[in-house]
């Protein structure tokens, strides 16, 4: 086996500190053997040179232990949204981390249910023959990481390059020729919207694919395949994942993944008013129960006279108007007060609840509606007379 | 852990308690009630939402009827316990390089287990809190290939005081490969 020697880097913020929680193992075949070396990070962002690259190539795992203190709901600005990243040259020997949102992307990694106490969080190969893969999942919402809504396609794109046959002025050639893409999914659970602790709802998808040649690949409608017992209400996420093998006993190392997270859609139900049912006055009590609103979203309910007509804008009822724009699906029930001032004459009004997402070009649809009659004159009908 | 507030005066009920630290930057739009956070440029309602029938309709057509099929998860080797020695005494636990273990004596080598057990701690906060039976040393890339033995001697002298050795390349545990002269030719 060839073997490239670098000089070996003085490693940078790696005395162990009380406050580090996780740790980078870089894992190298030498002498057909297994050598790993754990180096343990401190901060959140900077760089760590590794240890020597020999042999063909490294593969990097960057772990993390669930940290009480960073857990997800206490973390105030949830633009943190940045992945961790982290960027390996080979040449440099040195391993630049931005590991800002670490701890919020930490039920993002782990690909392996079995991996107890620390989370995989990201994973690179690098190697002097190991193909270079970029996988990128789109959504049409902006958000950062990607996440898109249980009805709506996303993008896929991934590119390759270096993916060689054969090398040239090398005789016997024993690394990786195929780029193999799978699909991988996790489920959240429906109330937490978290997933769930002991690595179950995890799986794999019957389809993958191998490549063989560089080039740009692309799919730019993918649904979402969630295993949920209704389609529109899957909660999860869903990673593409680029291997290549990199040992004789077929051993598999990440060279690129992303992941999406998919919500699910919203719905609501309105209480107080049953449908079609005459009033004498303005319905007391009206309320409506609003469940999975999505993470960007502004939910309102609005009256019109007359019988249910989609596409009809009317009176928005200013206390109901809710807006999100946070990092997980939020629930909520609003009482409907005011409802009055939508209401001019007797006759058929129509409640609608709407919502507006990034999707459908923030159209409002909507999530539930009934229609009542009001009828707030009496017609006494009768007669004066006497009678002897 | 979702918290669900209720006061008497607010019109709404809260899942989260996140949003009243919710503060948006410039030009973005802010969690919030009311006639504020409406769209100034909201537009006609389009449609009803989707129904499941409909997704699945709208799913089976793009995927030409061969919906992806979910499977149990796939090992891809590398994983954190395969790679991994565990050490566990009391209720703790840690994960160390494979191989990293140069010496033990044999009456600790129940310590060393192959699944975790209690709670899972990073290295340095195990070594810190087993400091009288756990001891490093600081070995050179040569003995870390395989191509350089390691001193006996010294590791005799540990096992005898009844510590655990632990290879360290700069301060950070490390496989050491067993020593074989065949190494020395490749």
């Amino acid at each position: 086996m060839k073997t490239l020697i670098f000089p070996a880097f003085l490693l940078l913020g790696a005395a162990p500190s009380a406050r580090a929680v996780d740790f980078i193992r870089q894992i190298q075949l030498i002498h057909n053997q297994s050598i790993v070396y754990d180096i343990p990070i401190s901060g959140t962002t900077g760089s760590i040179a590794s240890k020597t690259i020999e042999g063909d190539g490294a593969v990097f795992q960057l772990y993390a232990y669930p940290d009480q203190i960073y857990s997800p709901f206490t973390i105030a600005d949830v633009n943190v949204g940045t992945l961790v990243n982290a960027n390996i040259q080979l040449d440099s020997n040195l391993v630049n981390l931005n590991l800002l949102g670490i701890h919020l992307n930490i039920s993002l990694g782990g690909t392996d249910p079995s991996d107890p106490g620390a989370t995989r969080v990201a994973e690179k190969t690098v190697g002097t023959y190991f193909p270079q893969a970029s996988v990128t999942l789109t959504s049409e919402d902006t958000y950062y990481p990607p996440r898109t809504r249980a009805d709506r396609p996303y993008g896929f794109k991934l590119s390759i390059r270096k993916l060689l046959a054969q090398p040239t002025g090398v005789t016997t050639y024993s690394g990786p020729t195929k780029i193999t893409l799978e699909r991988e999914y996790k489920l959240y659970d429906s109330t937490s919207y978290n997933p769930s602790t002991n690595g179950s709802g995890q799986g794999t998808y019957s389809s993958a694919y191998e490549f063989t040649k560089n080039g740009d690949f692309a799919d730019p409608s993918i649904y979402q395949s969630l295993p949920a017992a209704r389609p529109t209400k899957a909660v999860g996420e869903e990673t593409f994942a680029a291997y290549v093998q990199v040992n004789a006993a077929g051993s598999m190392a990440r060279v690129s993944a992303s992941t999406i997270q998919v919500w699910p859609v919203a719905e609501a139900t309105i209480d107080g008013i049953d449908d079609g049912k005459r009033y004498l006055g303005v319905p007391p009590n009206v309320k409506t129960t609003l469940k999975d609103l999505y993470p960007d979203s502004v939910t309102y309910a609005q009256i019109y006279k007359g019988a249910a007509n989609v596409g009809t804008t009317g009176y928005i009822i200013p206390s109901t108007v809710l807006s999100y724009n946070t990092f997980s699906p939020q629930n909520a029930m609003v009482p409907i007060a005011e409802m009055e001032k939508g209401i001019t004459t007797d006759g058929t009004y129509t409640i609608e609840i709407l919502t507006t997402t990034p999707f459908n070009q923030r159209k409002p649809e909507v999530l539930a509606s009934k229609s009542f009659v009001i009828n707030r004159s009496l017609d006494v009908q009768g007669y004066i007379g006497t009678s002897n | 852990m979702k918290t669900v507030v209720r006061t008497a005066a607010a019109l709404i009920a809260l899942a989260t308690p996140l949003l009243s630290q919710q503060a948006a930057p410039a030009g973005q739009r802010s969690s919030g009630a009311g006639l504020a956070v409406l769209p100034s440029n909201l537009k006609a309602p389009g449609s009803r939402v989707i129904t499941d029938a409909e997704l699945t309709a709208l799913r089976s057509a793009r995927n030409g009827g061969q919906d992806p099929k979910p499977l149990p998860p796939k090992k891809h080797g590398f994983s954190l316990v395969e790679m991994s020695t565990i050490l566990a005494f009391g209720e703790q636990s840690t994960l160390l390089p494979k191989g990293s273990i140069i010496s033990c004596p044999d009456a600790l080598k129940a310590r060393i287990v192959t699944t975790p057990s209690g709670t899972v701690v990073p290295w340095q906060e195990f070594l810190a809190a087993n400091r009288n039976w756990i001891v490093t040393t600081e070995v050179e890339l040569k003995q870390v290939r395989g191509e350089m033995p390691l001193p006996q001697a010294e590791l005799q002298t540990l096992k005898s005081r009844g510590l655990v050795a632990i290879a360290t390349l700069n301060g950070c545990p490390v496989t050491v490969l067993p020593y074989s002269p065949a190494n020395l030719s490749k």
